[in-house]
């Protein structure tokens, strides 16, 4: 047999053809937009339903949280136990996930249960009862998670990142703590449900195998006129942000690590520069093969992982370090990050690592959206920002276009010492 | 169902090939027949130290992640206590570049002191920000460690201590890789966007060469059945107490191991489930709770673990537990809750064999543990467990005598 010369590296493509197609979108009876994405062989189905009721919309701090969480527990027409007996009954499971400025609740089950499964997810949606026995029982036992999380440095210091980068008194920028709970009661829950949870505020994603018997049933069950049907909310008004870039350190005598986080408030994927910060971020510290990563992991071994990255919200955005370093690394950590932003201001990124990162997103890129499930998350992150299909086609494009000059214009701009919050808690 | 086609090579590696023509990636998964059960109890956590420097180049390569990003692809891996397991994703046109360097590292690693010196570093930076910088992270190593008195499940795969990764020596790495990292102890699946006669050529062409050249005999204590409970009051600064209780469950071989996956489900699965039910919503004793089994391929566990509400004391809400494990051992589950937990376990699989990853992962596991095709015989065998398996089993295991129970108290 010929020998194989083990140093030469099989030949390359770079993926070509990166599309989301032409996912299908259905109006349902009642106006919801529901986007249809009918993609795999397995016998399964979600359906979730996105609503403008984050914490941008709550008045008391944890209302959005808590709603959206004890919307699962009881209906008009079924006790909290007999609602949960009978979902998971069917295998099914129905997810909450309240964020900042949306909340959504998604069901997933097995094709063959849905007929079972749409009515009660339905009553979940429609006319849940907020029982006040259930939110004195989750109340507590929030309360508690919330007290074990303190006393993690990583919480300690993200809570004070926030604070800092949008203010303590803006929905992006506070922690929810026992006392904004112990506030909420079921009447403000119910308050709460009833001016954001109506159809006019939702956007629904129906993902995995889906026929159109199953979109009549969703229909059936969901796009009628009997849930509060009026437009779309706008947003009122937010407090203004509080941004404060310093240093700040919070001791934890006990803490054999330290948490640290440094980043600044951006702009959200709408903003002119996101796509070119986004491939900046990348070579930073949103891969493996990061600077970041490279340095402080690879090369000092401070820390098990070091990562950056961008984040967006409705009417602002971030970027965000984020690592865990022995406690005597703590300090050359920050200097090492700022080393890592003078290089990239000061010197321009050099064609093989461009390459590198370029190739890896379009890779990264095809497999996001690969599957039903994943691409229904790329899709909502640009649907719920109001953008088209031809917002991802400019993304691909930009990402096979910017060049290392454009690189060190972005970093030239956003990363300053000086415009950073940074926050080390630990010992 | 999983298809897949199956060949192995004349040097003992196996090689299973999962066809899905829907998707443009491949999943690349490798795992190797060695875990945190083969090291001696003076060198523990080597395997999955080891498992960091196996990115750290390879004899051809001198970097293993580079090519594989530069190929739009990413590489990750775990060490758990029965084995190692290395995988990639990327586009299935640019597959082979996994493959050579998956059978690169496999010919021959570069080890070096740099890479060793950075990576213990970097591992125990691991287990101080997983086992000790957090609120109950040392239990697992105190539960394992009473659960077994002989067995090598007595440690986690992060290691006993910080001071047996930071003893690691070059020495040792050399001969962990010689012994172990053998074709004929490994198996290669391919999943997704690929086809069988075309990646047969490329895996021949990278890893027909390559010689076992060791062979390793695994020769394990067998744990004694455990005949007395053992308990552990641990104290910290914590803000609640937390109960942990480990039985001695089955082997994963054992026809039993499916209905101790069941049971736990009946215990915690769902809002519905026994605990969650009982322990939370109606009496109000635990803020959270949880039952699983380790599914580890020798004697496994049973774990039950919870945090308890303030004002509650751990002995009631102990008794509270008990109550619950007992009644699955007096009273038989009714028809209604069985078929819930089969739903559930039939969704969990639907579901998961979406991702090609998932699938890639599971067929190497299956294959490693006995025969890949036991994986599409998994949803039969749930559904034909019977209220009668699952209360002969649930006596079986919970046994006060073979409980081993820890209190995590607050330290006032």
């Amino acid at each position: 047999m010929a020998t194989l010369d083990r140093s030469i590296a099989p030949a390359l493509q770079v993926p070509e053809h990166i599309s989301l197609g032409n996912p299908k979108q259905v109006k349902l009876d009642n106006g919801i937009l529901a986007h249809v994405i009918n993609i795999g062989q397995q016998e399964v189905i979600s359906v979730e339903l996105v609503f403008q009721a984050g914490k941008t919309w709550e008045n008391k701090p944890g209302l959005s949280m808590v709603t959206n969480r004890m919307i699962r527990e009881g209906s008009a027409q079924l006790g909290a136990e007999e609602l949960a007996k009978q979902v998971d009954f069917y295998g099914a499971n129905i997810k909450t996930k309240a964020a900042s400025d949306n909340v959504s609740v998604t069901l997933y089950c097995l094709r063959k249960f849905l007929p079972q499964v749409l009515p009660l997810y339905s009553q979940i949606i429609k006319s849940p009862s907020f029982p006040d026995r259930e939110w004195e029982r989750l109340r507590a036992t929030t309360i508690q998670g919330l007290l074990i999380n303190r006393e993690k440095v990583e919480t300690i210091a993200s809570d004070a990142f926030y604070e800092h980068i949008f203010g303590a008194d803006h929905p992006y920028g506070y922690a929810i703590s026992p006392e904004d709970l112990e506030s909420i009661s079921v009447e403000d829950m119910r308050v709460f449900y009833r001016e954001r949870y109506h159809a006019g505020n939702a956007i629904m994603f129906v993902a995995g195998k889906v026929s159109t018997d199953d979109l009549s049933m969703i229909n059936e069950a969901l796009g009628q006129n009997d849930w509060n049907a009026r437009p779309r909310d706008t947003q009122n008004e937010l407090p203004d942000f509080h941004y404060s870039p310093r240093e700040l350190r919070i001791n934890k005598a006990d803490s054999v690590q330290s948490a640290i986080r440094i980043g600044l408030p951006l702009f959200n994927k709408k903003h002119k520069d996101y796509h070119g910060m986004y491939m900046l971020n990348t070579i930073l510290g949103g891969y493996f093969g990061s600077r970041l990563m490279s340095n402080i992991r690879e090369d000092k071994g401070y820390t098990y992982g070091i990562q950056s990255m961008l984040v967006s919200l409705q009417s602002s955005g971030y970027m965000l370090i984020a690592t865990e370093v022995a406690n005597e690394h703590s300090e050359d950590t920050l200097s090492e990050v700022s080393l890592e932003f003078d290089r990239l201001k000061n010197e321009l990124v050099g064609e093989e690592e461009l390459a590198l990162v370029r190739n890896f997103t379009l890779g990264n890129v095809l497999n996001q959206i690969n599957g039903a499930f994943n691409k229904t998350a790329i899709l909502k992150g640009l649907y719920l920002y109001g953008l088209e299909i031809a917002h991802f086609d400019r993304f691909i494009r930009d990402i096979k276009e910017i060049d290392a000059a454009e690189i060190q214009r972005l970093a030239r701009i956003y990363l300053n010492d000086d415009l950073m919050v940074k926050v080390i808690a630990g010992n | 169902m999983i298809q897949y086609n199956k060949f192995t090579l004349d040097n003992g590696l196996r090689v299973l090939v999962h066809e899905d023509p829907s998707t443009p990636m491949a999943a690349v998964n490798l795992a190797y027949d060695v875990g945190a059960r083969d090291e001696s109890p003076d060198k523990t956590g080597f395997a999955h130290l080891f498992e960091h420097l196996m990115f750290g180049g390879s004899k051809n390569v001198p970097d293993f992640d580079y090519p594989i990003q530069l190929a739009g692809g990413e590489s990750n891996a775990f060490t758990n206590n029965d084995y190692t397991n290395y995988y990639e994703v990327l586009p299935a046109n640019n597959l082979e570049t996994a493959l050579w360097l998956e059978s690169d590292r496999m010919l021959a690693l570069d080890i070096n002191d740099r890479s060793l010196e950075v990576q213990k570093r970097v591992v125990c930076e691991e287990f101080k920000e997983n086992y000790i910088n957090q609120p109950y992270g040392d239990v697992w190593h105190k539960l394992r460690a009473l659960s077994y008195q002989r067995h090598p499940y007595q440690w986690p795969t992060i290691g006993k201590d910080l001071s047996h990764i930071e003893n690691a020596a070059l020495d040792d790495v050399q001969h962990f890789f010689d012994l172990h990292y053998q074709p004929n102890r490994a198996v290669l699946v391919l999943a997704g966007g690929v086809k069988t006669s075309q990646v047969e050529k490329a895996v021949r062409k990278w890893f027909e060469q390559i010689q076992p050249n060791f062979t390793y005999t695994r020769n394990l204590p067998i744990e004694a059945p455990q005949t007395a409970d053992r308990n552990l009051i641990l104290r910290s600064r914590i803000p609640a107490d937390a109960i942990y209780m480990a039985f001695k469950s089955t082997e994963r071989l054992s026809p039993d191991y499916y209905t101790t996956d069941l049971i736990t489900d009946i215990l915690a699965v769902g809002e519905s489930s026994r605990l969650q039910r009982i322990l939370i919503k109606d009496l109000q004793l635990f803020s959270e709770i949880d039952a699983y089994i380790t599914g580890d391929i020798h004697l496994g566990l049973l774990i039950v673990t919870g945090k308890i509400m303030p004002g509650v004391s751990i002995e009631k809400a102990e008794k509270a537990v008990w109550n619950v494990l007992e009644d699955l051992v007096h009273r038989k589950v009714d028809g209604q809750e069985m078929q819930k937990v089969k739903n559930k376990m039939e969704a969990h699989i639907e579901f998961s064999e979406t991702n090609i990853m998932n699938n890639a992962m599971n067929l190497a596991y299956y294959e490693l543990l006995s025969d890949a095709e036991e994986i599409n015989l998994e949803v039969h065998k749930y559904l034909s467990i019977e209220a009668e398996d699952v209360q002969r089993v649930s006596a079986e295991i919970f046994r006060k005598e073979a409980c081993t129970t820890i209190y995590y108290l607050k330290q006032d």
